[in-house]
């Protein structure tokens, strides 16, 4: 009988694609795609022409240009010294490593509003570290600078944690190995560790620019939301709701939504051909 | 290039194995095999001729020149590791290139020189053609050779293989055993190499070390190894043995109770014999040469040979005899017949 049933589609040994598949797309679907296909159906009551203008409006460029180039830098940064970190973690037995190694996950942890309220203490002029730089003429708080140092706090952990494992694998062979080549140490690290570790840094420096590009909460506290200076694209669009503009707001955020999926694309991209240049990740 | 090791010690490396006062000379242009049971410290040994392990103490020279305190990025090693350890992200030939590429600017050729010798070296490896694959699309014979490439390209002066054929399959293996002897008869580079296969120690090397817990056994010929062997643990490591523990009384052997039949008198003061299975002859009953009674308790063909496993009559461990496969055929044996042991030959310890 169970036979009869599959006559047509050879029976597979792994159970239950069907079953599964379903349910994984029903999901998606119901938790991902159709709140944002919301945003689509709000913005798309402004029309072509109504969206156009919003997204011509030079506080909306202005606000998107400061969440994506904040975030992208704060990635940057953070997948250098992310990667500085990992490494000490992966390489080294020192006192106190499980602890650091617990550290790097607190901003996972902690409620945004907290880091960014602790952050804009420490680096409004009169804080602690504020204090310190205002006589050098640098300005943190309040200033798009102020915004990155927000988004490097909540993205290290995607870097060191994507990083970790990958160095971890790194067969101490292949740096011997080009050691006895006559490699450098510096050469064995940027030709030979770097390229194995680029997919997972690509990762690590695509999922914390992606939680910067969304990140609200530590951000709103220190950036002084000064608009055309460091106001974010996603203020805007709490600015822009609390004003009864849901189309506009959906606008916005629409326009978020298309740069994020296709930067988010193109890495993807980038790693898929990694892999099938280098195999098994 | 020539290497003495004089007195070389490390007690216990990152994986727990120490090195015990190793001395020996390596000739120019020698191919040597370091062998031993896993554990036994020759790949310490061999990581310390390359530098990738610093000793305690003792030296090791290079053409007379002691480089025991050397980095292993100065002393111009060619080391093919176990894992072959390839650069995944780089090209057949970019990874053939790389000892070439990694040069000082002053002394490194110009790019074309070094795609030209990597292209070079691959013909020398029969891996032409192959150049702008990665590691992953290659078969893992296929590795081993671009590992080799890979260390010749900078003209070593000794050539180091970890284990070199122990991640291939058995016929791969013997492919590449009489390809390497052959690239070593060419190219005369001074080569070690470790194994715990002796079988690979003996078939390509001009000289054997064998090395157990950190000390060098004997070093020898493959012929003198299995001729004259230095200690009991070579004899017993080396091939399948019977070991009989004894009271030497009077040119007499007593085992168990019993004088042994041996072709030789027993020197004074041996306390172990050893006797090679294809040394001991199984017989019927009633043969005219005098041996150990016993039967036979198991039959096992084992390529151009059969083993007898024979219980003396006197007790003690099983014995194991080695019959030609062409005599077998003619008068088998089967369990449970009765059998005499004779001794053709023995070593005694």
């Amino acid at each position: 009988m169970a036979q009869a049933a599959h006559r047509g589609t050879p029976p597979r040994v792994i159970p239950g694609f069907g079953l599964t598949l379903g349910v994984t797309l029903a999901y998606l679907g119901l938790v991902v795609l159709v709140p944002l296909s919301m945003v689509g159906v709000e913005a798309g009551g402004l029309g072509w022409a109504g969206f156009a203008a919003i997204a011509a409006e030079p506080r909306t460029l202005h606000a998107l240009a400061v969440s994506f180039g904040a975030a992208a830098a704060a990635a940057a940064v953070n997948a250098v010294f992310g990667t500085l970190l990992a490494w000490v973690l992966v390489r080294y037995r020192f006192p106190g490593r499980r602890i650091v190694d617990a550290l790097v996950d607190l901003p996972f942890a902690l409620p945004t509003a907290v880091a960014g309220i602790s952050l804009a203490a420490l680096y409004a002029p009169n804080g602690w570290i504020g204090g310190l730089l205002a006589p050098l003429g640098v300005k943190v708080a309040y200033t798009p600078l102020g915004i990155g140092v927000a988004l490097v706090f909540v993205g290290l952990p995607f870097v060191v944690r994507t990083v970790q494992p990958v160095l971890a694998e790194i067969d101490a062979e292949v740096e011997e190995s080009a050691a006895a080549l006559g490699a450098t140490r510096a050469q064995g690290f940027v030709r030979v560790v770097l390229p194995l570790l680029a997919p997972a840094l690509l990762t690590g420096f695509t999922m914390a620019f992606a939680r910067g590009v969304g990140e609200y909460g530590s951000v709103i506290f220190i950036a002084g939301n000064i608009p055309m200076v460091s106001e974010i694209a996603p203020l805007l669009i709490v600015i822009r709701l609390e004003e009864y503009r849901t189309d506009a707001a959906a606008a916005i955020a629409a326009l978020m939504l298309a740069a994020a999926f296709a930067l988010l694309l193109a890495l993807n991209c980038i790693q898929a051909w990694h892999r099938r240049r280098v195999g098994a990740p | 290039m020539r290497i003495d090791i004089c007195n070389l010690s490390k007690a216990f490396d990152s994986a727990g194995r120490a090195l015990n006062g190793i001395d020996m000379s390596i000739a120019d242009g020698e191919l040597v095999a370091l062998l031993g049971p896993s554990g036994s410290g020759k790949t310490t040994l061999l990581r310390a001729i390359a530098g990738l392990e610093t000793p305690d103490s003792g030296e090791i020279l290079f053409d007379g020149e002691n480089v025991a305190s050397r980095d292993v990025r100065d002393r111009n090693v060619g080391f093919v590791f176990q894992s072959y350890a390839l650069f995944k992200t780089m090209t057949v030939q970019e990874n053939v290139g790389f000892g070439l590429s990694v040069r000082p600017r002053a002394t490194r050729p110009p790019k074309a020189e070094i795609a030209a010798r990597a292209r070079e070296l691959l013909r020398l490896v029969q891996l032409d053609g192959l150049e702008d694959r990665t590691p992953a699309q290659l078969s893992g014979g296929q590795r081993q050779r671009v590992a080799l490439a890979r260390a010749l390209a900078i003209d070593p002066g000794v050539l180091l293989l970890d284990e070199p054929f122990g991640a291939l399959d058995a016929k791969v293996r013997k492919e590449l055993r009489g390809w390497l002897r052959d690239l070593h008869d060419r190219t005369g580079h001074t080569t070690v190499f470790v194994t715990h296969d002796q079988e690979e120690a003996l078939e390509l090397a001009d000289r054997v070390a064998v090395i157990n817990r950190g000390r060098l056994e004997q070093i020898a010929t493959p012929a003198e190894l299995y001729g004259a062997p230095a200690t009991p643990f070579i004899c017993e490591f080396l091939g399948s043995v019977n070991a009989f523990d004894v009271t030497a009384e009077g040119g007499r052997a007593l085992w168990r109770g019993h004088a042994l039949p041996l072709p030789a008198p027993c020197p004074a003061g041996a306390a172990r014999l050893f006797v090679r299975a294809h040394e001991l002859a199984a017989l019927r009953p009633g043969s005219a040469q005098p041996g150990i009674p016993g039967s036979v308790e198991g039959v096992r063909l084992s390529g151009s040979h059969v083993r007898l496993d024979i219980r003396a009559a006197w007790g003690g461990p099983l014995l194991e005899a080695e019959v030609p496969i062409l005599d077998f055929d003619s008068h088998p044996w089967k369990r449970g017949d009765a059998a005499v042991a004779a001794i053709l030959a023995f070593r005694a310890f």
